[in-house]
């Protein structure tokens, strides 16, 4: 029984290591991923995996990816980050001696942290997720929204575009943010007030620690400043205690949630009815979008991609961001064939390959990627969703971002 | 905590003070020691393991070494239990990376000044250690992680962005390579390691050790309580502070996300494995978890894809919790650490055949 067992474990343990530690053959491109796959930020950085995982593995399927000079196949090659930059650092070291040629993560944090390593490696990256550093790197590929900084930014501009088209009622306009301890709050307000005031728009500005139960006492501050619509920035479980908090009040306010956590992950975790009317922002076109209102080529695939391979799950919205960034490789391995074979694939042939894309859109799971010198940030849209009976349905045309950088350093 | 006591081999034995205080007492531990340096600093000239993964792990594990080393001065040695060791290693990682970022002081200039901001915050947080100690104490220590966490991010800009570091530079040679900083990182680690053995034999240790065992005889016996707690918080800290600016210019980046509650956690797991009170226990315990833990980063995602059955993340979080019965196990089995464990071995080795 002993022996049997440990043959068991050994034979499973080979299983597992055995293919994934073999040579990436020849015409065959190594797709690394580095992100949290434990700790409390691995439920969203998965999900993002999971969704360019299946993508190149559904193209891999299909026969590869074709260019002018040859067809080339992806292996997807993993590293648990934790979230911890150093551990970050030696995943990216350990990728790149099985010869990693583009890599993707959902860590805004990493994508600067290893800024050094993939420039001086000549391994381009394409994310979902962006810090602030990485929006300056030339090998950082973005199909995001313009960076932390310009959640808020948009929304406010969004907000008073409608209020001035609804004839400035109230005659001024006092917009309030209720936010949770996080790490990256102070980022996503960063020099906000200058760009509220330059807006004419009066800011009322509320935190709430993080692991609170109840943010009454904001909102009724927020409330009582007279806020016409509240951004919420918090993760999900922050946005369910200010939804909570704000039903009992019977407070009829709009909000809206930043991109930190999805309208998907706030109807999971808070019921449908709580969730009933609360706003969100997508760069991309939602897994949670109501089926009844059709959907992309982009969104049909991504859904016949999760019911084949989770189909026991419940589906996540971000794993949108991650077919998206799967996309954006495929498209960069395409066009980097129309210049080179399969067996000269390396980092800076996709990047070449990454440079030559131009209105590239997920089959139209978002908006026109081109990514030009000094500029790799994506889509630069947004568009604004609201929960309607347990799915999102979209509230406003796709809207384009502000493009505030917080400086380098 | 106890050690197990030394057993010479036989005929060995000190005639002289200066013999019996010698931390290598034996020719042969003399040139095991040696032999042992010239392997360690050799590792980037041996093919197979010189790979820069390889290298990246020994360097992260030196490091912790050092932050590991400060926790067991304070913790293991003089008794008083630390749960923010790693917002002092952030002290220390925000000094000396804005003083090479922003005034561009050379990083050699710059790692004294890191342990020296840390040892003064970690002074003024072992201050409540007169009054408290166990939970108490471990309470404030908590408080030192989240105040400092929480200054870092409102209350200092570039730290709440994180910032670029340059690499340490020796004449025309940049350290900004792991086969580079990987000298770097252990020439710190094995000075800081000698510092440390040879500190715990001095007065001054033997005075910490005093007030673990019982402060009060302690002070009874004329040890200054207040001062040699602020000074372990002190040393502890300082460790800390030059552990943070060695990683900050190993790492090229200082960021708010790589000090946190959970590195704490673990530094205290890493010395409770180890052993209490035990220098080489500090050392054992930092690579054992190292090892472990990046059997759950390589293995974890491995099993992700070769065990599709699995729901997401599945894979990753059960390693995780084989890493917590493990050190449930060692908790059971092996209360006193692996140092123990290795003093055990090393006396049957000694002593054998008449080990009885």
């Amino acid at each position: 029984m002993r022996n049997g067992t440990s043959r068991f474990a050994a034979l499973t343990l080979a299983a597992i290591l055995l293919p994934a530690v073999a040579a990436a053959q020849a015409g065959e491109v190594v797709v690394g991923n580095i992100s949290a796959m434990t700790g409390p930020t691995s439920g969203t950085h998965m999900m993002c995996q999971a969704g360019s995982r299946d993508y190149l593995e559904y193209l891999n399927q299909q026969g590869g990816i074709a260019g002018k000079l040859g067809k080339a196949k992806t292996r997807y090659l993993a590293y648990d980050s934790q979230y911890v930059a150093t551990k970050a650092k030696d995943g990216f070291a350990r990728l790149l001696e099985q010869k990693m040629a583009v890599w993707t993560q959902c860590a805004s944090a990493h994508s600067d942290a290893l800024i050094a390593d993939y420039e001086a490696a000549k391994v381009p990256l394409v994310t979902g997720s962006q810090g602030i550093a990485s929006l300056y790197s030339d090998w950082a590929y973005g199909n995001y929204h313009s960076g932390i900084a310009n959640m808020i930014r948009t929304w406010i501009v969004w907000v008073k575009g409608e209020w001035e088209k609804a004839g400035k009622p109230g005659g001024t306009l006092v917009l309030g943010t209720v936010t949770s301890d996080e790490p990256y709050v102070p980022l996503a307000l960063w020099d906000i007030d200058a760009f509220a005031q330059q807006q004419g728009v009066k800011l009322v500005k509320e935190t709430f620690p993080k692991g609170t139960t109840d943010a009454s006492p904001q909102l009724l501050r927020l409330k009582n400043a007279g806020a016409r619509q509240i951004y919420v920035i918090a993760s999900a479980t922050g946005a369910v205690v200010v939804l909570r908090s704000a039903r009992a009040l019977g407070l009829q306010i709009p909000m809206t949630q930043c991109a930190a956590a999805t309208l998907g992950d706030v109807i999971a975790l808070g019921g449908p009815e709580l969730a009933e009317g609360y706003q969100g922002e997508y760069f991309f076109e939602p897994m949670s979008k109501n089926p009844a209102l059709g959907g992309s080529p982009g969104l049909k695939l991504a859904r016949e991609l999760w019911a084949k391979n989770h189909a026991k799950e419940v589906p996540n919205d971000m794993y949108i961001n991650g077919i998206l960034s799967g996309m954006v490789i495929a498209e960069g391995i395409h066009q980097a064939l129309e210049a080179v074979p399969p067996g000269k694939l390396d980092g800076e042939a996709i990047k070449h390959g990454l440079d030559r894309i131009r209105g590239f859109d997920g089959q139209g799971l978002t908006r026109p990627i081109s990514y030009v010198k000094d500029d790799h940030i994506g889509p630069k849209q947004v568009r604004y969703w609201v929960v309607k009976k347990g799915f999102v349905e979209p509230v406003s045309e796709w809207v384009p971002t502000t493009t505030y950088r917080i400086p380098k350093k | 905590m106890a050690r197990a006591p030394f057993y010479p081999p036989s005929g060995v034995y000190a005639d002289t003070y200066a013999k019996d205080i010698r931390i290598l007492k034996t020719r042969k531990q003399r040139f095991l020691a040696v032999a042992g340096l010239v392997l360690l600093f050799a590792v980037p000239l041996v093919p197979g393991i010189n790979s820069p993964y390889h290298l990246r792990l020994l360097i992260g594990a030196g490091i912790t070494v050092i932050a590991c080393l400060g926790l067991n001065i304070l913790t293991g040695y003089c008794g008083q239990l630390n749960v923010g060791q790693s917002a002092f290693v952030m002290v220390g990682a925000f000094t000396s990376g804005m003083l090479n970022a922003f005034l561009g002081w050379p990083f050699w200039a710059s790692v004294l000044p890191g342990g020296l901001a840390a040892a003064g915050i970690g002074v003024l947080f072992g201050i409540p250690s007169v009054r408290l100690k166990g939970l108490y104490l471990a309470l404030t220590t908590l408080g030192a992680q989240i105040i400092l966490t929480w200054i870092a991010l409102y209350g200092i800009t570039v730290t709440a962005a994180g910032f670029a570091v340059n690499p340490a530079r020796l004449g025309g040679i940049a350290f900004d390579t792991p086969q580079k900083f990987y000298y770097v990182a252990m020439v710190f680690t094995a000075a800081m390691t000698f510092f440390a053995r040879n500190l715990m034999r001095s007065r001054l240790g033997r005075a910490f050790i005093a007030i673990r065992d019982n402060d009060r005889a302690a002070e009874g016996m004329g040890i200054d309580i207040f001062r040699y707690k602020l000074l372990a918080f002190a040393i502890c800290t300082f460790y800390a502070g030059v552990a943070g600016a060695l990683l900050v210019h190993y790492m090229m980046w200082a960021q708010l996300e790589s000090f946190t509650l959970q590195d704490s956690i673990w530094y205290l797991a890493m010395i409770i494995v180890g052993g209490l009170g035990s220098i080489e226990g500090t050392v054992f315990g930092v690579v054992f978890i190292t090892v472990l833990k990046e059997l759950v980063l390589v293995v974890g995602p491995m099993a992700q894809t070769r065990l599709p059955f699995l729901p997401i993340g599945a894979a990753s979080g059960l390693l995780l919790v084989i890493i917590g019965s493990i050190a449930i196990l060692f908790g059971v089995l092996e209360p006193r650490g692996m140092a123990h464990r290795w003093s055990l071995i090393k006396a049957f080795y000694r002593l054998w055949p008449f080990g009885y």
